[in-house]
């Protein structure tokens, strides 16, 4: 039976038509063609499918796609825009950096963990970011150069926003 | 594939009536944490899910006169968090955030996981060790269009793994129960296969207060895991209530905890390894909720636990 869903979805309204007994991801990846949103485990588990609903990160696998009606979701090609174009987003662009990316199945979903994580907690310790990713899994990397990249971003923002506020008071 | 459909209630008295239309077989969906799973893996007992996590009511926790009352479709990551609870019941914030996983704690709610009712949940022993009691919105009237509100001890609903006894057609409201004063301790320890995303093998929710020369004035235990639902060890309550703490009785504590569940639920392939738990675990709940020597008892304590 398909359902009309219209909800915010990176920044843009969207309507859908789609069977509402499907999950979130599957509507992402299946009828909106943003395929950067893995399909892991799908029970839960894995973090792969790792989405902001509201701005919290849940596992779009156990999320009902017509639940989303009227919300806002950002996924991870949402991460990197800025005016509508796309570029690595400063955290992205740390995962590569530190190499926190192997086989790159578990990445989307590590980075949307480690951006809600951030963006609730600006400068987690170490112990803090191993803590926020515990959802989500790897089976490449070891994780050290996964909280390598979170910790490095934190810190990068901190700087900036220092910055920012030098640059104003000089103003 | 199985086809349902879906429907986001708006209200309580919406819910209920969408929960009791007549001809279709309705299913609450809140989190979906463990419903989600269930779908996918061919769950087709039911026509439609009627949505009640956007539902206002269900979503705040705040003092009812002297209770403190917790919605049902609040979160466990609000419950981690919120100041009311982590003053009147810090261990039930330790059970949500023993999850570990954001993606989780989000999601799940405190009525899903006791609906869901499995064995391994880790806020029904807490729940319980708080005498906690359920509101329900029942069925009444023309298509239950005008619920009626219950009340029911949160004990009571579970009846064993993924069995409850919330009434057909009704729908859990909130929880209530009397915060814990500053004197009474309290801690929740949970034995799992991992630190993180695990369920529990087994848990422990407990609290204890001393009287003025140090005896044991109060003290509340549940084990979750162990027995065929959880509830309040009474007979180990008794036997510790109004003696001095010392290490050799929270050794018999633990002793007659485990001969408890070996009675109840029998010999299994686990008993070996997890009486054997049990009885550690309810030694270190005591040690953390009657200390011997209070003045040592710091809050660092907890941290390192967190």
């Amino acid at each position: 039976m398909n359902t009309q869903i219209k909800f915010t979805l990176n920044g843009s309204p969207v309507m859908v038509e789609a069977p509402g007994e499907i999950s979130l991801l599957r509507l992402l990846r299946d009828h909106l063609n943003l395929t950067g949103t893995k399909e892991g485990c799908a029970i839960g588990e894995c973090g792969a499918c790792s989405v902001l609903l509201d701005g919290r990160v849940v596992n779009s696998c156990l999320v009902l796609a017509p639940q989303v009606n009227g919300r806002e979701v950002v996924t991870i090609e949402g991460l990197g825009q800025q005016d509508g174009a796309h570029s690595a987003s400063d955290l992205q662009a740390a995962f590569v950096k530190y190499g926190a990316v192997q086989c790159g199945y578990c990445t989307p979903g590590l980075v949307i963990a480690g951006e809600a994580l951030l963006r609730s907690n600006p400068m987690p310790t170490r112990a803090e970011i191993i803590d926020g990713i515990a959802g989500n899994l790897c089976r490449c990397t070891g994780y050290q150069q996964i909280v390598d990249a979170i910790e490095q971003t934190a810190l990068q923002r901190a700087e900036r926003t220092q910055q920012h506020a030098a640059a104003k008071v000089q103003e | 594939m199985n086809s349902f459909g879906y429907v986001r209630a708006d209200s309580v008295e919406e819910a209920v009536a969408l929960l009791n239309a007549p001809g279709l077989t309705s299913r609450v969906l809140a989190g979906g944490t463990d419903l989600m799973v269930a779908v996918r893996a061919g769950e087709t007992s039911f026509d439609r899910v009627v949505d009640i996590s956007m539902i206002p009511a269900l979503r705040r926790i705040e003092m009812n006169g002297a209770r403190l009352r917790i919605g049902a479709a609040v979160t466990f990551s609000e419950i981690m968090r919120h100041p009311l609870i982590l003053q009147g019941a810090r261990f039930l914030a330790d059970a949500t955030h023993s999850v570990r996983t954001m993606q989780v704690t989000n999601a799940a709610t405190l009525g899903g996981n006791v609906a869901n009712a499995a064995a391994a949940a880790d806020t029904p022993p807490v729940l319980v060790c708080l005498d906690a009691e359920a509101i329900i919105a029942t069925p009444q009237g023309e298509h239950g269009s005008a619920p009626l509100w219950e009340r029911a001890p949160v004990a009571s609903l579970l009846r064993g793994h993924l069995k409850h006894a919330i009434p057909a057609g009704g729908l859990l409201i909130a929880f209530e129960f009397d915060p814990l004063v500053p004197e009474t301790r309290n801690t929740f320890l949970k034995l799992g296969r991992r630190n993180a995303l695990t369920i529990s093998r087994i848990n422990i929710a407990a609290t204890g207060r001393q009287d003025n020369a140090g005896a044991i004035a109060d003290v509340r235990l549940v084990a979750g895991a162990c027995f065929s639902r959880p509830r309040r060890a009474h007979e180990v309550e008794a036997m510790l209530r109004g003696q001095p703490p010392s290490a050799a009785l929270f050794a018999e504590a633990g002793q007659l905890m485990m001969r408890l569940m070996v009675q109840e639920t029998g010999q299994r392939w686990s008993t070996e390894y997890k009486s054997r738990a049990l009885a550690a675990m309810v030694e270190e709940a005591l040690e953390n909720v009657l200390p011997l020597h209070p003045e040592m008892a710091t809050e660092a304590v907890r941290e390192s636990m967190r």
